[in-house]
């Protein structure tokens, strides 16, 4: 019992955690300072990357969606 | 206001329901209230673009089609109540603006679905298609009124709709609509006895083979739509207003093969005369509006006309089909807007219907209403951001994922219906920068840069603005390229942006002391062939069309080497407007093979240069080029053709200056060869960031 508890604790947390650094990285002055940092042919590639993520992870958000009473 | 566009602001009624001025925003595929491909959801960012078409003034507003059951998930509209509970309150705000809202209801998409590879592989496999059924049916998806094949796919047969099916569809529009009106939505618009769609393939007699009630005289043709709009006024109530979307013409020659606007054909699918008698039918079946245009996707260039197609092209056959019914009717394709003021004025037209305008300017309504139309950005209709369905011979739909996710963008307009990921956000760090390049990445990047309250200056090698475009825009029918130019220089004057002519910038080192950044806009050049002999005796697309050796009297023969869009576009320029004689020689197996040109564009293309008997030699290349002559390897061996010129139509090569660096950014044609959409987003992703 108390491994689950810890284990969804966790679950939790990590949740929080991405929650918080997704938020974080919208935030201009961090977009800035990530274009800055990895040069803009990295960042414009991972920034595809995480757009096409961010759409194709949506589908089942709304799949399931649609499903709910 | 110019009084030239009064009478666009002058009320009609639709129905019971009055609309406050004569501007309709066409439905275009993507700008759904309740999701494009997603199963259906409230869509917010879909419900942001619509919202703000209306505050600019759009009369009646028609969301992106919504197919009445889901093609992924397979659900009915009218199942899911939590989006109509989400609607309610949308249309109350909506309302505040005045305009007014139909939903557009769709049949489906029968032998037009645009399937892409694997959805033609479970197509094709009754197993495979019955194991992904739960999710996606595509059997279901491209059912038609008989079997008939497929526009995108080879070999993908649809199959017919059972009387069971049909009735069940029927049903479900009026059960769709109902709920609609309960959230306050003004109306509906039915998709579409229009461009070769489901219930359009009922209607066309080349189309239905049916020896049921769906099949056979025109009224059993028309059965289906008939019975959508009866069903809908027995569930939502005789005063809710239903308009059609409906081609006058279908402007086909066969599958897959569409009739140029000055062509004489014999017609495949709906000709004038049967039209004439259809849109009786539809009048009394209960049809309160027709939203008209021509064409199929067979003759796509009709329904989503590139610039090669003339303005207001659709215009008169729905002005003649008007005068045999008493309901309103608007007008869509190419419209110029004082046009259509004219001829509402004149009493030929109720209304004029706008549809990707109002991609690439938001506020082009309000501009016109402030006497401010020189600022309104033109549309190029690329369709590279909002409709890049495209397809060569033997593929399939070849439109990447992520644009299949997401139509209805703009390639010349990034934050349309991507708000939040393209924005102008004022920089707290004010820099100098340098834009070397006045192209449209160059000027792209020096407007957001400046928008942002950055200082950009731009250094252009020649006395103008415009760079390579001024090539792509040369051709006699880029009359919006030569707009956008225009629009560009007027947009950099308004602006106050430093731009400094005739300054070849040649080693960054030199900006490095005076500039915070750099942006580097350089463009690219013709790829160059010196395996082939002679490859230096060709002409560039520069020297044929901006400094238009195109008008040389000695230049009557000329070889494309490279089917590409710009060969094509300049060979159709020479045999239709210069009567000359072109030939294409293209390595690949067909014309115009990119994946992200619209069909609509590459097929008008392919069929002019068919129409024009334009020899094209495919699977072929040139193996040497001579004074007045090369010679053509094709698959069947090489011959000798005497021509004037062998224009490089091979491609283009980026051509950065300088080297990587921090500080120092690419965008445009230098990163990588692209289009007008690849440059002007990659312009604001490097310069919302500095």
């Amino acid at each position: 019992m108390k491994k689950a508890i810890r284990k969804l604790l966790f679950l939790v947390c990590f949740g929080a955690f991405a929650w918080l650094l997704a938020k974080l990285a919208q935030r201009d002055e961090v977009q800035e300072k990530l274009f800055e940092i990895l040069g803009e042919d990295t960042y414009l590639a991972i920034l595809d990357k995480v757009r096409l993520g961010g759409d194709l992870l949506m589908w089942p958000v709304d799949f399931v969606r649609a499903l709910l009473p | 206001m110019n009084p030239k566009y009064e009478a666009l602001f002058t009320p009609f009624k639709i129905g019971e329901v009055e609309i406050p001025n004569r501007i309709v925003q066409c439905s275009m595929g993507g700008t759904t209230l309740f999701g494009w491909l997603e199963p259906s959801h409230f869509d917010l960012e879909g419900a942001d673009f619509l919202l703000k078409r209306a505050k600019d003034g759009v009369g009646l507003v028609l969301p992106g089609m919504q197919v009445i059951r889901d093609t992924m998930g397979r659900k009915w509209l009218d199942s899911n109540r939590q989006m109509y509970r989400v609607l309610k309150p949308y249309m109350d705000e909506y309302h505040k603006t005045g305009s007014k809202l139909f939903i557009q209801l769709a049949g489906g998409f029968g032998r037009s679905m645009a399937v892409t590879p694997w959805m033609a592989a479970l197509g094709k496999n009754d197993l495979l298609n019955k194991l992904a059924s739960p999710i996606v049916d595509v059997q279901y998806a491209c059912a038609s009124a008989s079997a008939t094949p497929n526009r995108w796919a080879d070999g993908l047969i649809s199959r017919p709709f059972t009387i069971e099916e049909i009735q069940e569809m029927v049903w479900h529009f009026g059960a769709t609509a109902r709920k609609l009106r309960e959230a306050g939505v003004d109306g509906v618009e039915i998709h579409a006895v229009h461009e070769g769609y489901n219930l359009d393939q009922f209607a066309i007699a080349n189309m239905n083979f049916r020896t049921d009630q769906y099949g056979g005289s025109l009224e059993n043709r028309l059965r289906f739509a008939t019975e959508i709009v009866q069903s809908i006024h027995e569930q939502a109530g005789d005063d809710f207003p239903v308009s059609l979307r409906y081609s006058v013409r279908s402007c086909t020659k066969g599958w897959r093969k569409g009739a140029m606007p000055y062509e004489e054909f014999e017609e495949f699918g709906r000709d004038l005369a049967e039209s004439e008698k259809a849109v009786k039918i539809l009048q009394d079946a209960g049809y309160a509006f027709l939203n008209c245009d021509n064409g199929t996707y067979d003759a796509w260039y009709w329904a989503h006309p590139p610039q090669y197609m003339p303005d207001n092209c659709n215009l008169e056959d729905v002005e003649h089909i008007r005068k045999f019914i008493d309901i309103p009717v608007a007008c869509a394709g190419r419209m110029d807007p004082v046009k259509a003021a004219e001829e509402i004025a004149a009493g030929r037209l109720d209304a004029v219907a706008i549809a990707r305008q109002n991609l690439v300017d938001e506020h082009w309504i309000t501009k016109i209403k402030e006497g401010r139309e020189d600022e309104i950005r033109p549309c190029i209709r690329c369709h590279n951001g909002c409709f890049n369905f495209s397809k060569a011979a033997g593929t399939e739909n070849m439109q990447s994922l992520g644009d299949s996710l997401h139509l209805a963008r703009c390639a010349l307009n990034p934050p349309t219906m991507q708000h939040n990921r393209y924005k102008i956000v004022p920089t707290k760090r004010p820099k100098r920068v340098a834009v070397i390049g006045g192209g449209v990445g160059g000027m792209e990047s020096a407007l957001v840069l400046r928008k942002r309250g950055h200082e950009p200056v731009i250094f252009e090698k020649d006395g103008e603005l415009g760079g390579l475009f001024l090539t792509a825009s040369a051709m006699t029918f880029k009359e919006n390229d030569k707009d956008l130019i225009r629009w560009y220089r007027d947009e950099i004057r308004r602006y106050n942006i430093e731009v400094r002519f005739n300054t070849e910038v040649k080693d960054l080192a030199d900006l490095r002391s005076s500039f915070d950044e750099i942006v580097v806009c350089t463009g690219s050049v013709p790829r160059n062939m010196p395996q082939i002999k002679g490859f230096e005796k060709t002409m560039d697309f520069t020297e044929l069309l901006r400094d238009r050796r195109i008008e040389d009297e000695k230049l009557q023969t000329v070889v494309f080497l490279g089917g590409g869009q710009s060969s094509c576009e300049a060979a159709y320029d020479m045999v239709y407007n210069f009567k000359k004689n072109p030939i294409v020689v293209e390595y690949g197996n067909d014309l115009v093979a990119a994946q992200a040109t619209c069909l609509a564009n590459t097929s008008f293309l392919r069929d002019a240069l068919e129409y024009h008997k334009v020899p094209v030699y495919l699977h072929s290349t040139i193996t040497e080029i001579g004074d007045g002559y090369c010679i053509i390897k094709t698959p069947d061996g090489e011959f000798r053709q005497e021509c004037d010129a062998v224009v490089n139509g091979v491609g283009f090569v980026p051509a950065p200056i300088g080297d990587k660096g921090p500080h120092i950014h690419r965008v445009g044609d230098c990163v990588a060869i692209g289009n007008l959409r690849t440059v002007v987003w990659r312009a604001w992703d490097v310069c919302m960031r500095i």
